[in-house]
């Protein structure tokens, strides 16, 4: 059991790792490349151009598509550009390009075409690409800085241009506009080792640059250091000098490490421009083995916005090894290189070694161009020897010709999904890479993504749908294809709640599959470790947990509904004064407003729950009154009330209402709609948005946004999100929001953008 | 999980709904010889809701919060820091963390003694804030028979304020301070005008509301004079 526990915790660290750094790293990238792809999905002119989803390989990993003509013919460019959002994107845009641009039509972009992002995974190398349709390829050149006109390159119909810090393709010919780039993360640190040489030339190029630039730089006297030979358990510590060498003051926001065992610490005050600072980094060697190396990543207000330093070191019992000797020359090296260096031959030496040095790198970084370049043409030529993605079956099937404004398609989720955590996570665990030792082939394999974006007339849906292979689809049909108690239904009145949760798992489902799962998960991997551990884990779980008994108390159907709120009498202590302002402490009451909320759950053993109340009312704490049981929860801000009622355990925090269902005097009112949405989905959650606004009192609210709290409960519908239980090898979850009715919202996109405009200032 | 989300999405909207404030009471009895005892009392419990939520999550606003044991701590904190000034004795704290209500008392043999309290604190923070707090926060003057409650607004407070997220700001929105400051003399007149004297003129009541004290529209400096 502790085991399971303990890896579950793992296994959802590693996901929320995972969804913060992908945020971070790879939004940081889309955010400066894609300004422009999100600005332009709105238009009008149609043109008959062809579809730039033949220029999308068929071995594509991610596919996003934006359908141009069915988001304009929602909401106009012209509309967009009259919004606050339009407006605000033009005010930048032209500030940019120095008036070149005010307004969408002069970008050259074909909005009324489609637009299409993809990923590329190849030799552990993530493509990113961003397909536009131009239709006036003037439009798009004038965004350019004049050094990047300059620096174009031409080649018949082609023209391209190549970002020297992060290599990223730009190309375009006459109806087409392509942005390339590869993700720097697993290209370079972790699959091909690059890195010291690639981050070197970086910075250097940049103090070469920094005449023109207006950003900090920052430049280390070194980006890596070997601490060589480490005694295990040993805590050591070296300090990264730097200088500010551009034209700005210097800011570092944060510095992270690849592993909790290295610490970086800055300081996070202005570093002015020729001044210096530092980054010192504290490695603890405690249960670690061999040869280690870990990454710093810093985030700073340079033009990257990320710099990098790296440690390494070998870690040894004793703090001796046969690698150490190695290690020992190298840095001696080092240090001769620099004892020298007054001596005028050394230091032409010197110079001449890291000229070399440069040269080697710059070749190597040529060569790795000219791959991307010839990549980046046939992505434009749509020349692919295995066709386009429209010759991928899964795709066709899954996103075919769909009247749907946005898609995403992810395949292969496994290989992303390996690519993405070795890189972002680097060594850690277990091994280099922690994830070697889940057999993720087994959970992920044949496991596609599909999702849709739809504005309708009256709603704005997003559809998931997730396809996974016949080993998980069986687990999870296991799991999540329980009963909803219909019982449910007689304690609540949907009038007046502000929403709800519904969970309709099967209990004895999950104590089945999931010590299963776990075995499936861990088998065949590093023997020694797990082989014995798990599988004694996960059968004792098996065996302490008889599923079926369990499965009788807790059946796994749940709901829980915000009933409304409550005017509460709350006491509170206080002080008055007497003539002579002497104190006595009075208890005074005040008003305050509560939510209440309703738990239900079935459960077939009312005897269990019996005696557990009887012992809770021997030891004090549970009072039974008017055929309820109230239980004082220490530290929480609200008493609980219970009943048990035919085969239902009600909870809530309201004696009122629970008494009343006790009684059988409250009212039910449920309509066919949400006793579908409750007892068709594995799980849903509704949002009765108005009427939540509603009972937000005004007081509580600060001052600033009351005024704009009227417009919002005034067009402010309902949501609903639903996980649909598993049909043959699918699972879909949808999300759904209500447009407003006669609030003069033409769509639910121009209602988004309504809403936008009225709540931003 | 489920049980964590719900939860979470419980105190979350308690926590919206439930207003929040507190008051400070500062209450000092002085002695003819300049001796006397003093009651600090933060009061939570009109925000008990509140706070028993928020004691339930690790941060609020991006702000951590503190646990029963740190709150303690930090008592425990102020009590050592009072044993180890001069003149202070009969140290008295209490807490009740079911309505929100901590209290600490101690005697003095000098008016001095309370300023020594605080004297390092606030010398440290000026220097490191670079602000001009005073650093004497209570005299008292024998010839003259004279009670001073000395406090220097400044600008730094109403900076600090502003750069609290409107959420936080509204804490304070119902917050109050009051002192009461009571003699066996009889008070002869105050400085301060919203200070009130008591009709046997032997204490004097002064109560401002939070926002006017970060804002510095009321000040609770006052000068007491009395009667020899």
């Amino acid at each position: 059991m502790q085991c399971l526990l303990f890896w579950e915790k793992k296994i959802l660290q590693i996901l929320f790792n995972y969804q913060n750094n992908l945020t971070k790293y790879q939004s940081q990238f889309i955010m400066k490349k894609v300004l422009l792809f999100t600005t332009i999905c709105f238009a009008t002119l149609v043109t008959s151009a062809q579809d730039l989803i033949t220029k999308v390989p068929k071995d594509a990993s991610v596919v996003v598509s934006l359908k141009g003509k069915n988001i304009t013919d929602l909401y106009s460019i012209s509309e967009f550009e009259n919004s606050k959002m339009g407006e605000m994107m033009m005010k930048q845009l032209s500030r940019k390009t120095d008036g070149a641009v005010t307004n969408f039509e002069t970008l050259g972009i074909n909005f009324s075409e489609n637009f299409y992002y993809f990923i590329q995974t190849e030799d552990g190398i993530m493509t990113h690409s961003f397909l536009v349709p131009i239709k006036d390829k003037r439009g798009f050149f004038s965004l350019l800085s004049e050094s990047e006109k300059a620096n174009a390159k031409y080649e018949g119909d082609l023209a391209y241009i190549v970002d020297k810090y992060d290599n990223t393709v730009t190309m375009w010919n006459n109806n087409t506009l392509l942005i390339t780039t590869t993700d720097q993360e697993s290209s370079y640190d972790d699959y091909y080792g690059y890195n010291d040489d690639y981050y070197d030339y970086g910075v250097e190029e940049s103090v070469a640059d920094a005449v023109e630039s207006y950003y900090p730089i920052i430049s280390f006297y070194e980006t890596d250091y070997n601490f060589g030979s480490i005694k295990e358990g040993d805590i050591v510590e070296h300090t990264f000098n730097f200088t500010n060498t551009g034209n700005s003051p210097l800011i570092i926001s944060d510095a992270k490490a690849s592993c909790g065992c290295t610490v970086p610490s800055f300081s996070s005050d202005e570093i002015a421009s020729g001044d210096t600072g530092s980054i010192s980094v504290k490695f603890d060697s405690s249960n670690k083995t061999g040869s280690q190396n870990k990454t710093i990543t810093i985030t700073a207000n340079t033009e990257n916005g990320i710099e990098r330093l790296y440690i390494k070191g070998y870690i040894s019992e004793d703090g001796s090894s046969s690698e150490v000797v190695e290690i020992v020359e190298d840095v001696y090296d080092d240090e001769i290189e620099e004892t020298v260096i007054e001596s005028t031959e050394s230091n032409q030496d010197y110079y001449k070694k890291r000229e070399e040095r440069e040269e080697k790198r710059e070749a190597e970084r040529q060569k790795f161009l000219v791959t991307r370049i010839d990549k980046a043409r046939k992505t434009i030529n749509g020349n692919y020897a295995n066709g386009s993605i429209l010759k991928n079956p899964s795709y066709v099937k899954s996103i075919g010709a769909g009247k749907d404004e946005a898609t995403l398609w992810v395949n292969d989720f496994m290989g992303i999904y390996q690519d993405m955590f070795s890189s972002i996570l680097g060594g850690g665990y277990y091994g280099s890479n922690p994830y070697d030792m889940f057999n993720l082939d087994a959970v992920y394999e044949g496991m596609t993504i599909t999702s849709k974006l739809n504005f309708e007339e009256d709603k704005a849906s997003l559809k998931a749908i997730y396809t996974m292979n016949e080993e998980m689809a069986a687990y999870n049909r296991q799991m999540y294809n329980g009963k909803m108690n219909k019982n449910f239904f007689k304690y609540f009145n949907e009038d007046e709640i502000e929403g709800y949760l519904s969970f309709n798992a099967s209990t004895e489902g999950i104590f089945k599959a999931y010590p299963k799962l776990v075995e499936t998960m861990f088998e065949g991997v590093e023997k020694e470790h797990l082989e014995d551990l798990v599988p004694i884990g996960t059968r004792l779980f098996s065996l302490i947990l008889d599923e079926e008994a369990i499965a009788r108390i807790v059946r796994g159907d749940m709901l829980l509904v915000m009933s409304g709120v409550e005017t509460k009498q709350v006491e509170y202590t206080t002080y008055e004064y007497d003539d002579n302002y002497e104190s006595t402490e009075v208890t005074k009451t005040k008003e305050e407003t509560v939510p209440n909320f309703l738990f239900m759950l079935t459960s077939e053993e009312k005897e269990i729950f019996e005696r557990l109340m009887r012992i809770g009312i021997k030891e004090g704490g549970v009072i039974f009154e008017n055929g309820i049981y109230n239980v004082d929860i220490p530290d929480a801000p609200f008493e609980l009330s219970m009943v048990f009622k035919d085969d239902v355990l009600i909870i809530g925090n309201s004696a009122k209402e629970v008494m009343a269902i006790s009684n059988g005097t409250n009212n039910s009112k449920v309509s066919g709609q949400h006793k579908k949405i409750i007892s068709k989905n594995y799980a849903s959650m509704y949002i009765n948005g108005k009427k939540s606004v509603k009972d937000i009192p005004n007081d509580v609210l600060p001052r600033e946004i009351e005024s704009k709290l009227n417009y919002f409960s005034e067009n402010v519908e309902d949501a609903y999100l639903t996980v649909g239980k598993m049909k043959g090898n699918t699972m879909e979850a949808e999300m759904i929001i209500n447009k407003p009715e006669d609030k003069g919202h033409k769509n639910s996109l121009a209602y988004f953008f309504n809403m936008i405009n009225a709540l931003v200032d | 999980m489920f049980k964590k989300y719900v939860t979470y999405g419980l105190l979350f909207f308690t926590m919206t709904l439930c207003t929040s404030c507190f008051e400070i009471l500062e209450e000092i009895n002085l002695n003819t010889d300049g001796s006397g005892t003093m009651l600090v009392t933060f009061n939570l419990s009109k925000s008990k809701t509140k706070l028993a939520s928020i004691m339930l999550l690790d941060s609020v606003n991006g702000h951590k919060v503190p646990s029963k044991n740190d709150i303690s701590l930090a008592i425990k904190d102020a009590e050592d820091h009072l044993k180890k000034i001069q003149g202070i004795s009969n140290i008295k704290k209490t807490t009740d963390y079911e309505n929100y209500i901590f209290t600490i008392a101690c005697d003095f043999e000098k008016v001095s003694n309370l300023d020594a309290v605080f004297k390092d604190l606030i010398q440290q923070h000026n220097k490191r804030e670079n602000t001009k707090f005073n650093s004497t926060n209570f005299t008292y003057n024998k010839t003259l028979n004279t009670f001073q409650r000395q406090f220097s607004y400044d600008n730094t407070i109403k900076k600090s304020f502003y750069k609290l997220k409107s959420d936080d700001r509204k804490i304070f929105e119902d917050a109050s301070y009051t002192s009461i400051y009571r003699f066996n003399d009889l008070v002869k007149n105050v400085s301060n005008s919203n200070a009130k004297i008591s009709p046997n003129k032997k204490a004097v009541f002064l109560k401002i509301d939070a926002m006017s004290l970060i804002l510095g529209e009321k000040n609770i400096a006052n000068t007491i004079q009395l009667s020899k």
